[in-house]
């Protein structure tokens, strides 16, 4: 995904993920951003606020961001353990695209740690889908399989399972001309009607 | 917000959300009055000298950008699903199409078929439908079910042929091109 991509709605919707931020001046108005009926941000406030608005603050150097729960150093160290047991949209739906949008901004030394993990995690996670699409499962197992993948997860999913029909559909197709070339096409004429049920 | 993810979790078009896009146009401009009044308590020597209210018109000005944002990119989305539609369906709206679509994204359509209308009339030299034939045919000829009855219908290769619900037949998909995209007719086995 392209996370500079003005008009991609899923960049929109990733970067309305809530994220904690410290403010480092103070702002007038706004201040029921932090909590209700509070008229001015303060400097020290502590607050969440969408993706969207953190980093533009960030880049002008009125808020620091706090690494997300979703990057917290017990969820990485499971991420690091097995991640293909984790219910990653129950986490984060946008996991990877806001771990891309976060790397880019933050020059935190802690991000240094993540990013392989993040990376780490998606090659192994696309693995274990690849399998799933690949496999003769239930579509109940296909459901409960899916509810663990996040966004960009279920959309590999589902693309994968689409080639492989179309793979599939296409061998069929290119045995049954091959075969077709044994027999008489004398019907094949245009127009030609073939049969009616 | 809520409609562009309504929009985007839907293959179809939603209804036109007309009083949540009027909010969203009244928000924008009061966030463009709330701005140009911070702006003004700002002396004009000193553009530092006020930095709480700065960074409070600053949050308007990223509120306002976001908002334009959100609805260019609905609007935008609603309008690439027309287009598609028009070239998989054909120039008719399916009625819950009809229904959800407001008046001007109904014009926009029309506006749309009379434009490649005009572009196939007039910048294709060898008089070349440019809507038929989306994909590369597999073989010159394509079996063909009728699901719905036609009738007696004239094609320039083969002549006259009756197309009754059910009848299965060997024909260049060109031909018949808008009965396929009506629905009328199915390619077997794909």
């Amino acid at each position: 995904m392209d996370t500079e991509d003005y008009w991609s709605i899923d960049t929109i919707l990733a970067e309305e993920q809530k994220i904690k931020c410290s403010m480092l001046t103070s702002i007038h108005e706004y201040g029921h951003l932090c909590e209700a009926g509070k008229e001015n941000l303060e400097e020290g406030d502590k607050l969440e606020m969408p993706l969207w608005l953190a980093k533009s603050l960030y880049s002008e150097e009125k808020v620091d961001i706090a690494i997300p729960k979703f990057f917290s150093t017990s969820f990485r160290e499971t991420l690091a353990a097995d991640s293909t047991i984790v219910l990653l949209k129950d986490k984060c739906n946008y996991f990877y695209e806001n771990a891309t949008i976060l790397s880019e901004i933050l020059k935190s030394e802690k991000l240094k740690e993540i990013i392989p993990v993040v990376h780490k995690a998606f090659v192994e996670r696309m693995r274990m889908i690849s399998d799933y699409a690949e496999g003769e499962s239930e579509v109940q197992n296909n459901n409960m399989f899916i509810r663990r993948l996040c966004h960009i997860e279920k959309e590999l999913f589902v693309h994968n399972k689409q080639r492989i029909k179309e793979t599939v559909n296409f061998k069929q197709q290119h045995s049954v001309q091959e075969n077709y070339g044994a027999q008489d096409n004398s019907m094949r004429k245009p127009g030609k009607r073939v049969r009616h049920n | 917000m809520e409609a562009l993810s309504i929009l985007h979790s839907s293959k179809v078009l939603p209804e036109y959300p007309t009083y949540e896009i009027r909010q969203a146009t009244k928000d924008i401009n009061d966030l463009h009055d709330s701005m140009e009044r911070k702006l003004k308590e700002i002396p004009d020597d000193d553009a530092t000298a006020k930095p709480e209210i700065s960074a409070s018109a600053l949050i308007d000005h990223y509120k306002l950008e976001r908002s334009k944002r959100v609805l260019y990119a609905y609007h935008d989305e609603r309008c690439n699903r027309l287009e598609r539609y028009f070239w998989r369906h054909g120039n008719e709206l399916s009625e819950s199409f009809q229904t959800n679509a407001s008046k001007q994204e109904t014009d926009y359509f029309k506006n749309y078929i009379n434009l490649i209308e005009e572009y196939s009339q007039n910048a294709v030299e060898c008089n070349l439908d440019i809507t038929t034939t989306m994909e590369p045919p597999r073989e010159l000829l394509a079996k063909l079910r009728v699901i719905e009855d036609i009738g007696e219908v004239y094609l320039p290769d083969v002549g006259s042929v009756n197309l009754e619900k059910n009848s299965v037949h060997y024909l260049k998909k060109a031909d018949v091109e808008q009965f396929i995209k009506a629905g009328k007719l199915i390619e077997m086995g794909s």
